[in-house]
């Protein structure tokens, strides 16, 4: 079942097509890998789903609806979180903090509620803070609950982020490179937390460049060069596609 | 009558040119809006009255060091005030407030120093008139308009065929590309805000010759910089000098039947149109 | 003697409702504003106005003069949103300006410079505030208000979402927070407040003029919560006590009027480049 498609996919920069003819069905409960050389336009495509860009041509639909066209925060209340591939956490405020302030639906949001606190007011408080604390546990930071995000390793802050996106309950999670930068110890670790994240019933969609991971999890790999996409499938065809190897090889020379 | 209009046009842009060259070169290098460009033009403005009334110094002479002076007391508030901030690499808006701090340090200042009255130099010099058909320019008009532009073709010159002055560019461009290439970035940051204040205090100095001096008058000054500088695209050197003379044109060409305290209102609000239409601009370009 | 304490306690109390309101955009915002003192004029000349032409009860004057302050707030938050921070900082300080220009020109309305005389007394109920004791505790009352409100704004989730805005608007908007809608409405309260202070200075003073509200006064509310410490909540109150003692105990000494206004200037300048350089987060601020 299809849960994210992208038709016709176009980015036009003043000129410069970053992205084109961009065609992709992601399928529910999947972990699919978004692959491919340096500013092959793996990013765009993500800030293009995400509302970040504007669409210059083609169609998003999630869950059967459009998407293109909405502002990212719309996009994010319907279902799709997003991490950034340089962390954007909320260096001053308390890793906890972080995660709390993603919540969906949260009472007290407005500034009525937020001057009159009512007795479901703070039972709701206590749940949400419940919430957070899980989201932390899951990615393991619950004992840095009280840290200032920006005192935070960048490893950490990678997984508080992840946490944040979790908090905002999505169907749909699309990491932007989730183990750039992170030792052997806690790429494994976020693995692992992909793959938990599918068994929680998430479909994920990431990019990456470190190949065993790619391999090690996705159940499906599209490869993007030059803003195209030059190949399609599960990770034993890529691994073996001819395409594939020559667009990484002809970006090495 | 045109050419009147078109000569009182003129003289008042050479100044605004001038005061908003120096506005938006900093901008252009330093990443931020000196709110006390005003003020420096107000320095050089009393500095000739000093020079020239209080020490007896001719006028010329006078304005050259009324310049100078402005230049070595913007480079010594540059040094003490805004330089440690750009150490810390700070943001461009805080920077922008100590200016904003700095312009009102100073006015009190000369408050202190010359008196609240107003004061002036015009009577000193009692201007040669000469006569046209249909219009009158005094020397005053001529030395003003005469120095302007001498000043912009040296600093054209200057920006187009010195080293120092391609170094400039170059850094107000991409300063970490020109640290990368071996320009002393900090050294050109200094280099910038004293060409400024240079400027600025002789937009002052010349201004002198023509309207009477008060502690206030660097406000109206620094509104006419803002405004140049954004409509000829802030950073843009010939854009800043366009913006200039093009409102020093329009308001004496009063296309608009307003009177003059709607002015600077009505130019900043433009501005402010400016400011906010240009991000919907390019995104549709 | 007695009666100066009064006069402090009142301005204290009106400058803190401006440094409270005006941290809650600018610094658990990051909203750049350097013209909160344009939304001041607005409410005070809006009060004057409402008090002397249509005589509406007080309450009503203080919530129309507040709404007018607001929406005028509004007015400039909505084009300016997506403007970066130096923009923004020239934007405000061209708004403020223009603010000024309207105030000392358009006759009709506002008898440009000769001002608006002879604003009458409060009457609150059937109380008339006519001392300066009365009018003082009026003030309180304000500021009790305006605390509460901000506290409590700061503290709640709408709170916590302004400061993440502030923090990271891309990544605010990444977890579905409406970032314009949070701003505009941070900004909507914060001028209204400004309003209300504009109000109880009008009342006070019993006559304004626009040079009352020049852009000085903007930098000096700045000042205030800057010094104090943006961001913190004890920060901007400490700034207006602070900054508002100091130069009315200079004039109680004796120090000429002339004198004092332009040491005034002078020392606020002095400080808020003093606090800057030397410690960023101000008086009350914490170091993260």
């Amino acid at each position: 079942m299809t849960l994210l498609e992208t038709k016709g996919l176009g980015k036009n920069f003043g000129g410069i097509l970053a992205v084109r003819e961009f065609s992709l069905k992601v399928k529910r409960g999947s972990i699919t890998a978004l692959i491919g050389p340096n500013g092959a336009g793996k990013t765009t495509v993500f800030n293009l789903i995400t509302g970040y860009l504007p669409v210059t041509r083609g169609e998003i639909f999630f869950r059967g609806e459009r998407i293109d066209g909405l502002p990212p925060h719309k996009i994010v209340q319907s279902g799709i979180a997003r991490t950034f591939q340089l962390v954007r956490i909320f260096p001053r405020l308390t890793v906890l903090e972080n995660v709390t302030v993603a919540l969906r639906n949260r009472r007290g949001e407005s500034l009525w509620e937020g001057l009159v606190k009512t007795r479901r007011q703070k039972g709701e408080a206590l749940e949400n803070r419940e919430k957070a604390l899980e989201c932390l546990d899951q990615v393991g930071l619950s004992g840095q609950k009280a840290q200032y995000a920006q005192n935070l390793g960048f490893g950490q802050q990678k997984l508080v982020e992840i946490a944040r996106a979790m908090a905002t309950e999505p169907e749909l999670l699309l990491l932007d490179e989730p183990t750039a930068g992170l030792s052997q110890d806690m790429t494994t670790s976020v693995q692992n937390l992909i793959h938990g994240l599918k068994k929680q019933g998430k479909t994920i969609l990431f990019i990456e460049h470190d190949m065993r991971v790619v391999m090690g999890i996705s159940n499906w790999i599209c490869v993007l060069n030059y803003g195209e996409k030059i190949a399609e499938g599960p990770p034993e065809e890529i691994k073996n596609n001819q395409r594939v190897i020559e667009a990484y090889l002809g970006s090495e020379s | 009558m045109f050419f009147q209009l078109l000569i009182n046009g003129m003289t008042a842009g050479s100044i605004y040119a001038l005061t908003a060259f120096g506005f938006t070169i900093v901008f252009g290098t330093m990443r931020f809006f000196n709110l006390a460009h005003g003020s420096t033009y107000m320095i050089g403005a009393y500095m000739t009255y000093f020079f020239s009334v209080k020490l007896g110094l001719g006028l010329p002479l006078a304005m050259v060091f009324a310049s100078l002076s402005t230049m070595l007391a913007m480079m010594a508030f540059d040094w003490t005030v805004f330089r440690p901030f750009r150490e810390r690499h700070a943001r461009g808006w805080v920077i922008a407030i100590c200016s904003f701090a700095l312009g009102l340090f100073i006015e009190p200042i000369i408050s202190l120093i010359f008196g609240t009255d107003i004061l002036s130099i015009r009577q000193a010099q009692t201007s040669q008139r000469y006569e046209f058909e249909g219009f009158v320019i005094t020397f005053n008009q001529v030395v003003i308009l005469a120095v302007s532009i001498i000043l912009m073709l040296l600093l054209s010159f200057f920006f187009r065929k010195t080293s120092i002055g391609k170094a400039m560019r170059a850094t107000a461009n991409d300063p970490e590309m020109a640290d990368a290439i071996g320009i002393n970035v900090r050294l050109i940051f200094v280099l910038t805000m004293a060409l400024g204040a240079v400027l600025a205090g002789a937009a002052g100095a010349l201004v002198s010759l023509e309207i009477d001096m008060d502690p206030g008058m660097g406000h109206s000054a620094l509104l006419k910089a803002i405004v140049a500088s954004i409509l000829g695209g802030i950073g843009n050197i010939s854009g800043a000098m366009f913006g200039g003379f093009f409102l020093g044109l329009v308001e004496n060409f009063g296309i608009w039947k307003i009177e003059s305290s709607w002015k600077d209102g009505i130019s900043l609000a433009i501005m402010m149109g400016f400011i906010v239409l240009k991000p919907w601009i390019r995104r549709r370009s | 003697m007695v009666n100066f304490l009064f006069h402090l306690l009142i301005l204290m109390g009106i400058y803190t409702i401006l440094s409270v309101s005006l941290n809650f955009m600018l610094g658990y915002g990051g909203i750049i504003s350097i013209c909160h003192g344009a939304f001041f004029g607005i409410g005070a000349y809006a009060g004057a106005l409402i008090s002397l032409k249509l005589g509406l009860p007080f309450v009503v004057e203080v919530v129309l003069a507040g709404t007018i302050a607001g929406l005028c707030g509004v007015m400039v938050a909505g084009p300016t949103l997506r403007l970066d921070e130096d923009y923004m900082s020239l934007a405000t300080y061209a708004f403020g300006v223009i603010v000024f220009t309207v105030l000392n020109n358009w006759h009709s309305l506002t008898r440009g410079p000769l001002g608006l005389p002879g604003i009458p007394k409060i009457h609150l109920f059937s109380f008339v505030v006519d001392q300066l004791w009365s009018f003082a505790c009026l003030v309180i009352l304000f500021v009790a208000i305006t605390i509460f409100c901000f506290t409590s704004w700061v503290r709640s989730p709408f709170g916590k979402v302004l400061t993440a805005i502030r923090e990271d608007p891309v990544a605010a908007s990444a977890v579905g927070k409406n970032v314009a809608s949070f701003k505009i409405i941070a900004t909507l309260v914060s001028t209204f407040f400004a309003g209300i202070a504009g109000v109880l200075l009008a009342h006070y003073l019993t006559f304004i003029d626009p040079t009352t509200f020049v852009i000085q006064e903007s930098f000096v509310i700045l000042g205030m919560v800057v010094f104090g410490g943006m961001g913190t909540i004890l920060g901007p109150i400490a700034g207006a006590l602070i900054m508002v003692f100091i130069p009315e105990a200079l004039r109680f000494v004796g120090l000429s009027s002339f004198y004092a206004a332009h040491l005034r200037q002078l020392l606020f300048s002095a400080l808020i480049i003093l606090i800057l350089l030397k410690r960023t987060q101000g008086l009350l601020g914490k170091e993260i």
